[in-house]
Parts: structure tokens; C-alpha cells; sequence
């Protein structure tokens, strides 16, 4: 459905995002529709999205969205305008000459339903501004939503929310997809949102210069108990005892060698050693 | 604590010298001619035909400005960058200059031209070529002001109306003028009022009359105000004391305050949802080329002028002892302005008001209507004050002319550089301010440690940029001319002289420029400081 094809990226030469990135997102499937973008900040997960968006484009490569897609795409910050009342936001697709089309009224109604936006709320004379934080998110979803679209981009949209309201929005967004079929990209960098509903995990792997040329794709049990690098095994809060440092494989290494590297004791004991960045050292690139 | 009280009591007597120089009407109530008002100013056609026109040229001339500046702030704002935006700090000159040097400028630039055969035919030809000439010094500004507004929304913002395929009428509905919607507003009665009391441009350029149908109410009451005197000063004074403050002054006031509603309203009905207007969409790319030809052009707008004459007049040094006399209380005035009136009352209110004064909010808005409804006086009127003073003080003589002079000037002055340094005060972060308090630093060292040391050249900046202010003053400085030489009697004198010889007003003209110049390089190393990375 998403295609990424040998895809480089930068804003100036000398600070490259992505170089020759290729990445799949299939169809949704049972149980294949929630993916987690995950990666520490400043990996460039939001970069991800613009390309996906097409607001910016690469300097190499090919981003290919399937022929038919509806994408529609809830930001970080919520946008929503002071100027209008809460029910011109929440329906302010209906009045964009360029999405009024796709604007439909009776999906709006469904989804408002299911995120709890009743009439007492959408109908209200309070500004946007007044709304609570939770709220202010549901809205921006539900005008998302509104497009019916089949693939969602959701920028870390629980970001200053409390634990409860989160679960919340986190638990009526896991309903409506399925019961929808949509497929929804979710960046984040907290891995517990991801076990809370995810169904895959996508994990940006930085080589050792400091450039996304890897996207590692797991099922989220997986991705716990083998995280793809030292990095990702902190996001999961992987077991200090199982981050050694030490011999990697069976084969031992002189003490200097040894200095400030690491691995992972992962489940199958399948271990791989890590340099302090955390970057993985192959065997290839091992002295 | 000795320190503190000093400083309140500075500020206490900041603000009481402005309401005591602005209230000689509670002193002078008896001496009001109230007969001589009402029948005069609203039969006489003079006077009814001159306020129609300050009116309507007021009202159009405003909306006119606004409306092309936004549209311009639009297209620049895809221009972000350093280079680009310290070049378009060229925007500022013309409002650097003042209104004499313009005035200067453009009646050189017309001289043995048509176009000012063309303005005394026809006096809609004239107040055309007025309301350019007022984009020229005001609309520049503004369209500078909207731009860097313009860069502050953030990126998120435009990629999500990029995303959705907002149109450019959209983007402007829904983003950019709910964005400005405060600032348009604002900007558009500063246009008002400057327009309301333009008389130095009227005067030097087209040498605005009755006959021409080219005065505008200032001029009129300017007029009429000194054919009075010539049977009786007094009763000249109080006359036109009248007309001003009961009339005038309040009729001011409410066409300011419906025009504020007039704008408020226009933007909320643009805002609507269902408002649609048809814009041709252009690419990005094209969108960027055009940005920069509309920099280019403007910068060339506001140059080339300059430029012409400069080539015509040439650059020359003429009787620098004259320029001189003309300074050094402009600079007294601006000094005191800013060390008296301004600072004190700013650290006062930003230190020991930290939690209301460090933004503009309901708490510290107080102040800025202050300076706002300061800036509706009109010049006539504060030079009014000042003479009423002199006549309740029983008080005559060069020194009181001088005092009343500053006086009135600073207070003139106040509102634009007062609201300017407040709001360069709120860059100071209050954690830093509890800070200082905790680790028990006494007011002054918070003062030297906090602004003086951090404002240096934004202060230096304001106090060039005030004197310009007031030595290019058209009112003041042309009433007490007979005691202060000031660069306006001069150009006056010029103009209105057989021969007229440029050279003596040319070198007024270079040296506002210069003093332009110095602003704009003071402000764009201000500017390089929120270019560093963090």
C-alpha cells in the first residue's frame, strides 16, 4: 500500500536523514493494522511522514502510495482554528474546496459516536481553545477521520495526555480501525502505547554515520524480547542483566576491544554486539 | 529599598507629568469658546468640507495600505532567508526617514515634474499621489511587520495545509489572517491616525490651500489658528483650544474607535467558513521566484527615489553649524524621553510586575492603551496643552518655550518607542528575574545585569530612531520654529521661496538618511542574534 524505494533525504548535504531507504507497508490484513514508527527523537520519524504525505520530496528515489488510497493525517500539535466554533472544526472538511468531496457526514456522525464526541460537546458555544487536552485530540482525529480515509498517519497523537485518557483514545482508535479497515501509521517514541495496540513494529536504524538506511519491521512480542539494537532495547526497557558487555558469540576479545562495547542477550540467546552508540557492528565490520 | 522607592516614584511621576500636561482643559474650563465652536466648525463649509476629506482620504487611504501591505507581508513570507531578511530590513527606511525627510524627498522628486501641474487640477489626482506616498513611509513598515508575523506560524501549520490541499484564499482565512487578525488591526489605526493628522506632506509637497480643495482639517485649523492670532493671540488660542479638544478631539476618538469595529467585523465575516474566493493556484516553486521579485521591486521602490536625489541635488555639506541648532534639543528631548520617561517606569513595572508585565496580557494591556490613547492626541492638541500651561503658569520666554517644547515632544514620542522598549523588556525571562530576586540581587543590579547589558544596542537603536522621530516632527517643530530651528521651518522656508535653493534642506535630508542607515544596520545585528543556533 506505502512503497519506499532506494529513498534519500536531506534538507542540506551535510546532514543526510535517509540514504537509499526502502520500506513496505502492505495492505491492512486481520491483525495487521496498526504499525508503530518507533525510534528515539531526532531519527527523523516525522521526515518519514512528510514523504508519505508528499509534502516534501526526495532528492533520490521513489515513494508510491497504491492507486485509490485515502490518506488523511492527524499532526503532533492539533490544528484546529480559534476562529471557528468546535462544530466547524470537527466538520471543517466540508468547506475545503478541495476535500469537500470526501467529506462524509454520516462516518463523521459514526466516529463521533465511537470517540465520544457527543452533541453536548460538538454542539457547545465554548471556543476550540477551552476544550481539554483529550478532547482537543478526539477532534482532531474525528476530522481526519471525517475523510474516510484508508490509511491514517498519526504524529504522536497522545502527546501531553494523562495515562487514563490516553488508554481512552488509545482503546476507541484500536475499535474504529479494525471495525473499519483502516491502516494506521503511528510514530511514537514510547514502546508501551505500541504493546497497548499496536500489531507491528517499525524500528528507524541509524548506520554508523549517523543515516536512516534500515527500517526494521517486527511483530511487537518480538520486537520486546528481541529488540533490533542497544537503543531499542532501552526503549523496551530490555533487562540491564541481558545487556552485557563481553564476548559475542563464543569468541573472546582483548580487553581494549572490548572497551565500551556491547550485546544483547536476546531470548534465543541469539546475541549481536553493539558499539556505544548503539549502533549494530556485523560480523563483517567486527575486527 | 531606597533603589525601589526611587524607581517607583519615578514611574509614578512618568505617568502623573503625562496626565498633568494633557489636562490644562480642567484649569481653563471658562476660558472655553463654546459659542464660537459648535456654529463654526459644523456650518462653515471650510471647516465641514475640510473634515469630510480628512475623513474619507483617512478611511480609504487606510484600508488601502493595510489591505496591499497584508498582501504583500503573503507573498515574502516564503522568503526565509538570513540574507534575504536582513536585505528586506530595508522595508524600515522610509519610516526611518520621518515624514519631513519624505515630504524632502518627494517634492525634489517632483519638481519641474507634471505631476504636481496633475495634483493641482485635481485634488482626487492629489490625494491619490498623498496616499502612495503614504504607502511609501507607512506601508513599507507594515509590510515588513506582516512578513516577520508571517514567519512566526509554524511549519507544522503549512505542511498540514499543504498536505490537505488548502487554496492560497484558504490558507489566507483560515491561517495567515486569524494569525495577524490583532495586528491588522492595530496597524491599521496607526495608518488611521497618522493619516487623520498628515499636515507636513500636504504642505511641503503640494502646498495644500482652500482654494485647491487640498486641505486637510489640520491644515485648516492650522490655518485658521493663525489668522486669529492676528487680532488676538488669546482669543486665537482658545479657539482653536476649543475646536480641538471639544470637537475635534472626541470625533477623533469615535471614527478611530468604528473604524476599529468596522476592521474587527470585516475579518470575522472573511474568516467564515463559507466564504469563498476564487485564487489562481501557483507552484511552490514559482511562488518562491515571486517572493523574491516582490522583495526586489519594493527594495527598488524605496531606493530609487532616494537615489534620483541624490543624482539631482548631489551629496553635499552645507552650513553644518545650522544642522547643529537644529539637533541638540531633539537630542535633549530624546534623551529625557527615553532615560526619564521610558526606562524607569519600564524596569519599575517588568521587575517588581514580573507576573503581569511579561507579556502583553489583560494584566499589562493597561499600559499600551495608555501609550495608544496618547497617540491619538493630535500634535495641535499637545502643542495646546503646552501653551495653556504657559498661560496658567503666567510663564513666558525662550526657557519656558523650550521646556514645553520637550515636554510635548516626549510625550508625542512616547507611545511608539514606550510600547516598543516594553516589549523589548518581555524578552527577559522571568525564571532568570526570580533568579536574580533569590540569589538577593538589589533592584540596580538586576536592572544593569538583565537589561542594561543586554539591550545596549537595541537602547542605542531606540534613542537614534526617537530623535529621528522628533527632529523630523512636522507640528511642534514648525509652530515654535520663531524659537527653536528645526529641519521642517527650513524646508518650509525653502519651498515657499522664489529661488529655492535645495542645497541646506538636501543636507537635512542626508543626514535623516544617515541616521535611517545606522537604524537598520543596528537592527539587523539585533535580528543575527535569533539566527544563532541554539
Amino acid at each position: 500500500m506505502i512503497q519506499l524505494k532506494d529513498v534519500t533525504f536531506y534538507y542540506s548535504q551535510s546532514s543526510e536523514i535517509y540514504d537509499g531507504l526502502t520500506w513496505n507497508i502492505g495492505k491492512p490484513e486481520m491483525g495487521n493494522h496498526i504499525h508503530f514508527i518507533l525510534s528515539p527523537s531526532g531519527y527523523g520519524k516525522s521526515t518519514l511522514f512528510k514523504l508519505i504525505l508528499k509534502v516534501i520530496n526526495p532528492q533520490k528515489g521513489i515513494v508510491k502510495i497504491d492507486d485509490g488510497a485515502r490518506i488523511s493525517y492527524v499532526p503532533q500539535e492539533p490544528v484546529l482554528f480559534e476562529h471557528l466554533s468546535i462544530y466547524d472544526n470537527a466538520t471543517f472538511f466540508k468547506y475545503l474546496l478541495a476535500r469537500k468531496k470526501e467529506f462524509n457526514i454520516e462516518l463523521f456522525n459514526e466516529y463521533a459516536k465511537i470517540l465520544g464526541l457527543d452533541d453536548t460537546i460538538l454542539r457547545s458555544k465554548k471556543n476550540v481553545t477551552q476544550l481539554s487536552g483529550g478532547q482537543k485530540r478526539k477532534l482532531s482525529l474525528l476530522k481526519a477521520l471525517s475523510l474516510n480515509p484508508n490509511i491514517l498517519l498519526l504524529d504522536e497523537p497522545t502527546t501531553g495526555l494523562d495515562a487514563q485518557i490516553k488508554m481512552g483514545l488509545l482503546s476507541q482508535l484500536k475499535d474504529l480501525v479494525h471495525k473499519y479497515n483502516i491502516l494506521v501509521l503511528y510514530i511514537t517514541h514510547h514502546f508501551e502505547e505500541a504493546v497497548l495496540i499496536g500489531d507491528k513494529v517499525h524500528y528507524l536504524l541509524k548506520n554508523p554515520n549517523g543515516v536512516i538506511a534500515n527500517i526494521s519491521t517486527q511483530d511487537i512480542q518480538d520486537f520486546k524480547l528481541n529488540p533490533p539494537c542497544l537503543e531499542a532495547a532501552y526503549l523496551v526497557d530490555f533487562p540491564d542483566n541481558r545487556i552485557q558487555k563481553g564476548d559475542y558469540n563464543g569468541k573472546n576479545f582483548s580487553p581494549n576491544e572490548l572497551s565500551g562495547r556491547f550485546h544483547l542477550r536476546t531470548i534465543e540467546n541469539n546475541s549481536q554486539l553493539f558499539s556505544p552508540n548503539g549502533f549494530p557492528i556485523s560480523d563483517d565490520t567486527r575486527e | 529599598m531606597l533603589l525601589n522607592r526611587i524607581f517607583q516614584y519615578l514611574s509614578y511621576l512618568t505617568i502623573g507629568i503625562i496626565f498633568v500636561y494633557i489636562t490644562p482643559l480642567l484649569f481653563s474650563v471658562p476660558s472655553w469658546e463654546i459659542k464660537e465652536v459648535f456654529p463654526l466648525v459644523i456650518l462653515d463649509s471650510d471647516y465641514s468640507d475640510s473634515l469630510l476629506r480628512t475623513l474619507s482620504f483617512s478611511i480609504l487611504s487606510t484600508l488601502g495600505i493595510i489591505a496591499v501591505s497584508f498582501f504583500l507581508g503573503y507573498i515574502l513570507k516564503n522568503i526565509k532567508h538570513k540574507k534575504l531578511l536582513l536585505w528586506g530590513s530595508l522595508l524600515l527606511l522610509p519610516f526611518l526617514l520621518g515624514s519631513v525627510s519624505t515630504s524632502f524627498l518627494f517634492k525634489v522628486l517632483f519638481l519641474h515634474s507634471n505631476i504636481l501641474n496633475l495634483a493641482f487640477n485635481n485634488a482626487l489626482i492629489l490625494f491619490f499621489i498623498l496616499g502612495v506616498i503614504q504607502f511609501w513611509q507607512f506601508g513599507t513598515l507594515f509590510t515588513y511587520i506582516f512578513w516577520l508575523n508571517n514567519l512566526s506560524i509554524r511549519e507544522t501549520l503549512k505542511e498540514y495545509t499543504d498536505f490537505y490541499n488548502f487554496t492560497s484564499w484558504e490558507k489566507i482565512k483560515h491561517i495567515f489572517l486569524p494569525h495577524q487578525r490583532n495586528l491588522v488591526i492595530l496597524l491599521s489605526i496607526f495608518c488611521f491616525v497618522s493619516n487623520l493628522y498628515e499636515v507636513t506632506k500636504l504642505q511641503i509637497i503640494f502646498r495644500a490651500s482652500k482654494g485647491t480643495n487640498s486641505e486637510l482639517i489640520s491644515t485648516t485649523l492650522y490655518n485658521a489658528y493663525l489668522s486669529n492670532s492676528r487680532i488676538s493671540p488669546d482669543f486665537a488660542i482658545n479657539t482653536l483650544f476649543s475646536q480641538v479638544t471639544i470637537f475635534y478631539l472626541p470625533l477623533f476618538l469615535i471614527s478611530t474607535l468604528l473604524l476599529y469595529i468596522f476592521i474587527s467585523r470585516a475579518i470575522s465575516f472573511i474568516i467564515r467558513p463559507n466564504t469563498y474566493f476564487s485564487f489562481v493556484n501557483i507552484r511552490n516553486t514559482v511562488k518562491n521566484r515571486i517572493s523574491v521579485c516582490s522583495l526586489i521591486f519594493l527594495i527598488i521602490t524605496i531606493l530609487l527615489p532616494i537615489l534620483i536625489i541624490i543624482i539631482k541635488q548631489g551629496l553635499q555639506v552645507h552650513n553644518l553649524s545650522y544642522l547643529a541648532k537644529t539637533v541638540y534639543l531633539s537630542l535633549l528631548a530624546s534623551l529625557i524621553l527615553i532615560i526619564v520617561f521610558i526606562l524607569p517606569l519600564s524596569y519599575y513595572l517588568r521587575v517588581k510586575h514580573k507576573h503581569k508585565f511579561y507579556e502583553i496580557n489583560d494584566s499589562s494591556l493597561w499600559i499600551f492603551i495608555l501609550f495608544f490613547l496618547l497617540f491619538l492626541i493630535p500634535p495641535l492638541a499637545l502643542m495646546l496643552f503646552g501653551f495653556e500651561w504657559n498661560n496658567i503658569l503666567g510663564v513666558k520666554g525662550a526657557f519656558s518655550t523650550n521646556v514645553i517644547w520637550v515636554l510635548g515632544q516626549c510625550i508625542n514620542s512616547l507611545p511608539i518607542i514606550g510600547s516598543f522598549i516594553f516589549v523589548v523588556h518581555f524578552i527577559v525571562r522571568n525564571k532568570e528575574l526570580y533568579y536574580l530576586e533569590t540569589m538577593n540581587a538589589n533592584f540596580l543590579e538586576i536592572v544593569h545585569w538583565s537589561f542594561l547589558k543586554r539591550f545596549r544596542l537595541e537602547y542605542f537603536m531606540t534613542f537614534l530612531f526617537s530623535f529621528s522621530i522628533i527632529w523630523n516632527e512636522g507640528t511642534f517643530n514648525k509652530i515654535y520654529s520663531d524659537v527653536i530651528p528645526s529641519y521642517v521651518s527650513e524646508i518650509l522656508r525653502t519651498v515657499n521661496s522664489r529661488n529655492a535653493d535645495y542645497s541646506q534642506g538636501m543636507m537635512f535630508f542626508l543626514f535623516s538618511l544617515f541616521l535611517g542607515v545606522i537604524c537598520i544596520i543596528l537592527w539587523n545585528i539585533i535580528l543575527q542574534r535569533f539566527f544563532r543556533p541554539k
